[in-house]
């Protein structure tokens, strides 16, 4: 029969003690991480609901169909027309305006408002 | 136990000195089990509080469920996404009141009458469905009437802000947010994993394809209509309408005839637009030149059918003629010529004879002849006799007027360079077509003068064709389309057009011809959208542009010609 010294005892109880106060360590701080998480989840949550709801809100403000009704109703601005649009080349061949209707820029702060 | 003896000696039957020395082995054994559990369970512990990803295995944080890809146009509009709603439900046995609780509830729940939540209130169950999704608004009213056995469950539901635009393609889903039709249908398993979709569709362009579409169809008091733009050298569909539509949050609510999508389900018999097919397989055999004359006077008969034109032609034309005043007689008579195998070779490679690749479920398969006869081919190739869905046109003509590549259509928005290998017609036959379509809608004896909108260079097809009801045609109802390309000289869109059932107006002088009802809204579908796809208008005069479009026309220019001497 084997019969463990005192110091063997010890040193074996010892090592239980420190165990067992790591394993409620280890409790102790999954406990919080748990609620740590949770919070997250919880956040995580419904910041994605806002996103969501604001996306949706962004689509349904931004249709084509309320655009062009409200541009229609609000704006004093008209399709552009095949004149209107002209390519970069082309540019010289505009007539220079003469000096009283030059673009001064009084004028082309009046134009832009 | 006499098995057992066999192997264990018990240490009663064995001398004392070896029994004491047996029994300390074996209590020796027992110890060192006891302590190498002890040792694994201590290690274990100190590997936990040592490693801090270890955790990770123990406890995963669960969302209530993977919330649904968007659905984006090929801009990033939103077209279709989730939300979070509730859905509302009452256990009649926990209810004090029903009368009281229904008065309640009906101030809240707007679409039940009174009696019609009394009902649900009183059923004989533990579960009463009240709605199925409510906004976490009106929720919070309910929840603030503080009623007794009604109670929620949070859900995401599928919202289309988009409401009728696109709802064809997007389609639905049931109430447990499985892809039900469109492409929520054939796209489902991406989007359930929660993957974004990016369709080839502009929303924009649809919008005003839609809006376009629908006011010719009240113009002209029509059934119904549909509507197609296709970008010619990526085969993506920017822009597909079928009219009447519904609103795509309330597809369950939708008739049949709204659901139906005449633009990819529907096939028909489009008509003459099927003579740029014609036209071009005769000029890729080399067998036709554009300048050959073609009898369009004496009577075509073939067997007991007699091929008649709209407009009898007095003079033979050639080629080109034939295609811009759309002679059925002279289109007939250059498919009996090119023959049943030529035709029936360009039409398969064209993807006429099965459905069009497109993703979503709702595609329809054209409806072929069984048989190639000399009738058939004749009139096939003024469109009669065949029948498919538009889309199957408008990416036919894309191949025809484009590059000449086969090009297959598609509702995702391509990213990679496209994989077109087939060459079906040389860039010469496609530029010749382009020119012919151009004087469709140009010269005073086309059939598409209400499309030509300045600075576009619109080219294009009418097609005006009865619909077949039973074993026939049926003259009141006509099919009215309009495919065209733009700008002609160097084309980049399709637009298709199609007006289902137009009655003759006073303000068309009774007309209900292609012309007519198709032409005018493609006109001012191209004006609308051009700038907005970043095609800049052009001067059509400018001689680049004018050798480009070169052709031909002895015979429809003496008449103009004759015409202004007269007046």
């Amino acid at each position: 029969m084997i019969v463990f010294s005192a110091r063997t005892s010890f040193v074996l109880t010892l090592i239980t003690v420190i165990l067992g106060v790591c394993v409620y360590l280890v409790g102790i701080q999954q406990d919080i991480r748990q609620k740590e998480l949770a919070r997250l989840t919880a956040e995580i949550q419904s910041t994605q609901d806002s996103i969501m709801v604001l996306q949706s809100d962004w689509a349904y403000l931004s249709r084509p169909d309320r655009i062009l009704h409200l541009s229609q109703r609000l704006l004093d601005l008209e399709p552009l027309a095949k004149h209107q649009i002209i390519p970069a080349d082309k540019l010289d061949s505009i007539t220079t305006p003469d000096a009283d209707t030059a673009i001064t820029e009084a004028n082309l702060i009046w134009r832009i408002e | 136990m006499s098995i057992l003896s066999r192997f264990i000696r018990l240490v009663r039957d064995m001398p004392a000195a070896e029994a004491r020395r047996v029994a300390a082995n074996r209590l020796g054994f027992v110890r060192l089990v006891a302590a190498a559990c002890f040792l694994a369970v201590g290690a274990r512990v100190l590997i936990l509080a040592a490693d801090v990803n270890a955790e990770a295995k123990f406890y995963t944080p669960t969302f209530e469920q993977v919330i649904r890809g968007n659905i984006q146009d090929r801009n990033g509009q939103m077209m279709a996404t989730t939300l979070p709603a509730f859905e509302l439900y009452a256990n009649p046995r926990e209810i004090l009141d029903p009368y009281e609780a229904a008065a309640a509830l009906s101030s809240v729940l707007t679409d039940m009458s009174e009696e019609q939540i009394f009902s649900r209130l009183t059923r004989k169950s533990s579960y009463s469905e009240l709605a199925w999704r409510l906004s976490p608004k009106k929720y919070a009213d309910v929840l603030r009437l503080g009623i007794a056995g009604i109670h929620g469950r949070r859900k995401l539901v599928r919202v289309y802000p988009n409401a009728e635009a696109a709802a064809h393609l997007l389609g639905g889903v049931d109430k447990d947010g499985k892809g039900i039709a469109g492409i929520e249908y054939s796209k489902n398993e991406d989007l359930a994993a929660g993957k974004d979709l990016t369709l080839s569709i502009d929303l924009n362009i649809q919008a005003i394809l839609r809006q376009e579409l629908s006011a010719q169809i009240d113009l002209f008091e029509a059934i119904g209509g549909a509507g197609i733009v296709q970008d010619i050298e990526t085969g993506e569909i920017i822009a597909m309408v079928s009219l009447p539509d519904f609103d795509a949050n309330h597809f369950r609510h939708a008739s049949d005839n709204q659901r139906f999508n005449r633009a990819a389900t529907g096939v028909y018999e489009l008509g003459s637009t099927f003579k740029i097919f014609n036209t071009a397989i005769a000029l890729e055999s080399g067998q036709f030149q554009a300048s050959d004359v073609i009898d369009v006077v004496s009577p075509l008969r073939v067997g007991r059918f007699s091929i008649r034109d709209y407009h009898p032609e007095k003079t033979p034309l050639n080629v080109a003629e034939v295609l811009i005043v759309s002679s059925n007689k002279g289109s007939a008579r250059i498919a009996d010529r090119l023959g049943a195998e030529m035709q029936k070779e360009y039409f398969e490679q064209m993807g006429f004879f099965k459905a069009a690749p497109l993703e979503i479920p709702e595609i329809g398969a054209p409806l072929i002849p069984s048989r190639w006869g000399r009738a058939e081919i004749m009139t096939m190739s003024y469109g009669h006799g065949i029948s498919v869905t538009p889309v199957h046109l408008t990416s036919a003509v894309a191949t025809t007027v484009g590059s000449g590549m086969v090009i297959s259509p598609t509702l995702i928005k391509r990213t990679t360079p496209n994989d077109f290998d087939v060459q079906l017609f040389s860039p010469d036959t496609s530029a010749q077509i382009r020119a012919m379509m151009r004087r469709v809608v140009s010269h005073p004896r086309g059939t598409a003068n209400f499309a030509d909108i300045d600075g576009y260079a619109v080219a294009g097809k009418t097609g005006t064709s009865e619909k077949t009801s039973g074993n026939g045609y049926n003259k009141k109802a006509n099919i009215t389309s309009f495919v065209s390309v733009f700008p002609a000289h160097d084309p980049k869109y399709v637009v298709f057009a199609m007006i289902d059932e137009p009655k003759p107006q006073k303000h068309s002088f009774y007309y209900a011809t292609a012309g007519w009802v198709a032409a005018p809204v493609g006109g001012r579908i191209i004006e609308r959208i051009a700038p907005m796809l970043g095609v800049h208008p052009v001067d059509e005069n400018s001689p680049e542009i004018r050798r480009s479009l070169m052709l031909e026309l002895p015979e429809l220019n003496k008449e103009e010609e004759a015409k202004h001497v007269s007046f």
